[in-house]
């Protein structure tokens, strides 16, 4: 007989983000028992009830990281690291969302109670151990970010999105268990460290059934990294979810499958063999390329920031493409470069959901910014900051992200990878700033109708600020650009180390 | 013996699957579906995972697949709606999966990797090993599960509702 894990309060302290997330969840469920729409009091909470996650988050960041749970999750600062960025991001999503919901007459508290079960889809999938859970975690945000995506429900373009969504994500989950039943029937385990283990040991490495078993797990992740070629969905997707769900998308879904991914290869599959560098490699040059190519020509917003976000997906995956053992400096880019672009992306949604509009021509073509960073100086601005930032232009975060990235993948010896990321960036000046063309050289022909709530002015402000932070903030009051360095470092050794 | 049990098996399992593809008629391709859900049981039964082979018996082979059947007939499809099976496409795939198959024979002979698998331990499988597992070493997983379903039945509920 064996005895069930030990639940004590060490562990439940461990737990504490996860718990309160999934109890905020239910306790919204309750909520729209009672009532449909969600006042003021509620909206509070839910903004103290992330802010605790984040409280909790900086009280576990010196436990120790240990396998808990039979082995199932693990609390270490990599986790800790990635539970504070979606939570950051799902924060954002929400002060976005008081004011499109109103606007759209889609406010109710199952939106905010599925918000929060796919936040804690996100923190069990960066925190899992075990192929099990990371499984699970996959699914529990992905199960929550379709119904919110179909949210809409009168809306043609929601309903395809949903759909599409659904069908694909189901398809590509199934190649990714697919590749894990098989890896369980190699080594007989699910736990990461025994893969690693077997892997290594056993010669399993070289069995093609191995290989196989890799390259469709990678094809999971590579449809919800949205990169090519499992990119398709993306667009639609983004065009037709609420613009507080597409943000939640770009940034919190993504960084979270980035995490698990980064965990996984780098504990299990990176060993010794540069076969993976090298698919990656081309995977990171296709994704970055077709991406700023196809949003070059892109005339609604939202779909130009998805192709955007594809672009994004392809340089870090250069980073991927470049992990070693012996360095963690790509793996450590790689955490700098998803919270620099999380905020970067969360802003710049943030604004884009405030221009949008019920009716008529909807508010998303880029050609009705037109006027926009004159009549509203603080939005022109931020906007500004938020496209110089996503192209790469110093002294925004955006640029140093992609300086650590590239000269990671120098250091690898990926240069040419490098070479192509930067001809890249460059390309993507383009439709970055011609979205700041529109907004400041010509004159808008219809009166602007812009709804810059509190919420919206807050995430605005936030992210104007963090991306000029994080690109030089120095160490006073808040820890400076040389402690969310030294973050990523730390939150990256343990892995590295348990990979040898 | 159990090798030979196991191809038979396999290729019941494989032409189910490959009728359910092919049939022009929906409620015919169902039906297939049928075999090819119960052959695989069959395979369960034979690793010894008696509970993975009563629950894909009882719920896919039966409940899911009197679901499957419910919403043919309540679509209602005439003949005339039916779409022809591309017949070109199908011979296709069977070509690219055999090629798949030879290819894969090939590699794992050049290769010479190990045959061996890891064992299973003793009354693996078993009703009372399983509820054992799940409540001891499987229980985040298990607790996880729970939320998966529940947000899985308020998003049903939030995306039939007539008025949101």
């Amino acid at each position: 007989m064996i005895s069930p894990p030990p639940v004590n309060t060490e562990i439940l302290n461990l737990l504490a983000p996860l718990l309160v997330l999934v109890g905020a969840g239910l306790l919204f469920l309750m909520f729209g028992a009672f009532r449909n729409r969600v006042g003021t009091f509620q909206r509070a909470l839910i903004v103290i009830l992330y802010a605790a996650v984040l409280f909790y988050v900086g009280k576990l960041w010196n436990a120790e990281g240990w396998p808990i749970l039979n082995g199932m999750l693990i609390i270490d600062r990599f986790s800790l690291f990635f539970t504070a960025v979606v939570t950051i991001c799902a924060l954002g999503s929400v002060l976005t969302s008081a004011n499109y919901l109103d606007r759209f007459g889609l406010d109710r508290s199952e939106y905010f109670a599925l918000l929060f079960f796919a936040t804690s889809g996100m923190v069990v999938l960066v925190s899992a151990y075990n192929l099990i859970s990371l499984f699970l975690g996959l699914e529990l945000m992905s199960l929550s970010v379709y119904v919110l995506v179909g949210y809409r429900r009168r809306d043609f373009f929601a309903n395809e999105a949903a759909l599409k969504y659904f069908l694909l994500g189901a398809f590509a989950i199934a190649f990714f268990l697919y590749g894990v039943s098989m890896i369980y029937g190699l080594t007989g385990t699910t736990n990461f460290k025994g893969i690693m283990v077997e892997a290594t040991s056993r010669g399993i490495a070289r069995d093609p059934l191995f290989l196989l078993a890799v390259a469709l797990i990678l094809a999971g992740f590579a449809f919800k990294i949205s990169s090519v070629p499992f990119h398709m969905w993306v667009p639609d997707v983004y065009q037709g979810a609420p613009t507080p769900i597409t943000s939640l998308m770009a940034t919190a879904v993504k960084a979270a499958s980035f995490a698990a991914f980064l965990r996984l290869f780098y504990m299990c599959f990176m060993m010794g063999s540069s076969k993976w560098s090298g698919i990656i490699a081309v995977l990171a040059v296709l994704t970055m390329t077709l991406g700023n190519i196809v949003a070059l020509v892109q005339r609604n917003i939202k779909r130009m920031m998805a192709y955007s976000s594809i672009a994004h997906a392809g340089y870090i995956l250069i980073g991927l493409a470049s992990l070693s053992i012996e360095s963690t400096r790509a793996a450590s880019s790689i955490l700098y470069y998803l919270l620099a672009y999380s905020f970067m992306t969360i802003g710049a949604f943030a604004l884009i959901s405030a221009v949008e509009k019920r009716e008529g021509t909807r508010g998303l073509d880029i050609a009705e910014y037109a006027g926009l960073g004159l009549k509203k100086p603080f939005l022109g601005l931020a906007m500004a900051v938020f496209m110089f930032s996503l192209a790469g232009i110093p002294p925004t975060a955006g640029f140093f992200g992609k300086y650590y990235i590239f000269s990671a993948a120098v250091e690898g010896g990926h240069v040419g990878l490098a070479i192509i990321g930067v001809l890249n960036s460059a390309l993507s000046l383009y439709y970055y700033l011609r979205v700041l063309v529109v907004m400041y050289m010509q004159k808008g022909v219809e009166p602007l109708d812009v709804h810059d709530d509190l919420g919206v002015k807050v995430v605005l402000l936030v992210s104007l600020f963090a991306i000029l932070w994080l690109g030089f903030g120095p160490e006073r009051l808040l820890p400076g650009v040389e402690s969310i360095l030294e973050w990523t470092r730390v939150s990256v050794a343990k892995i590295a180390s348990l990979g040898m | 013996m159990e090798a030979v049990a196991f191809y038979i098996i396999a290729a019941i399992a494989v032409f189910g699957a490959l009728l359910m593809i092919t049939r022009r008629n929906p409620l015919a391709g169902a039906f297939s579906l049928v075999v090819s859900l119960i052959a695989l049981a069959g395979i369960y039964a034979m690793l010894r995972a008696e509970l993975i082979f009563i629950l894909q018996i009882l719920v896919y082979a039966g409940a899911i697949m009197v679901l499957v059947i419910f919403t043919i007939m309540l679509l209602n499809l005439r003949e005339e709606e039916l779409e022809e099976p591309p017949a070109g496409k199908i011979k296709t795939l069977i070509i690219l999966a055999a090629v798949a198959f030879g290819c894969y024979g090939i590699i794992k002979v050049l290769s010479g990797a190990p045959d061996e698998v890891p064992r299973v331990p003793e009354n693996f499988g078993s009703v009372e090993k399983v509820g054992e597992l799940m409540l001891t070493s499987y229980l985040y997983p298990f607790e996880i599960i729970s939320v998966v379903l529940l947000v899985a039945i308020v998003g049903v509920v939030l995306l039939a509702k007539k008025v949101i």
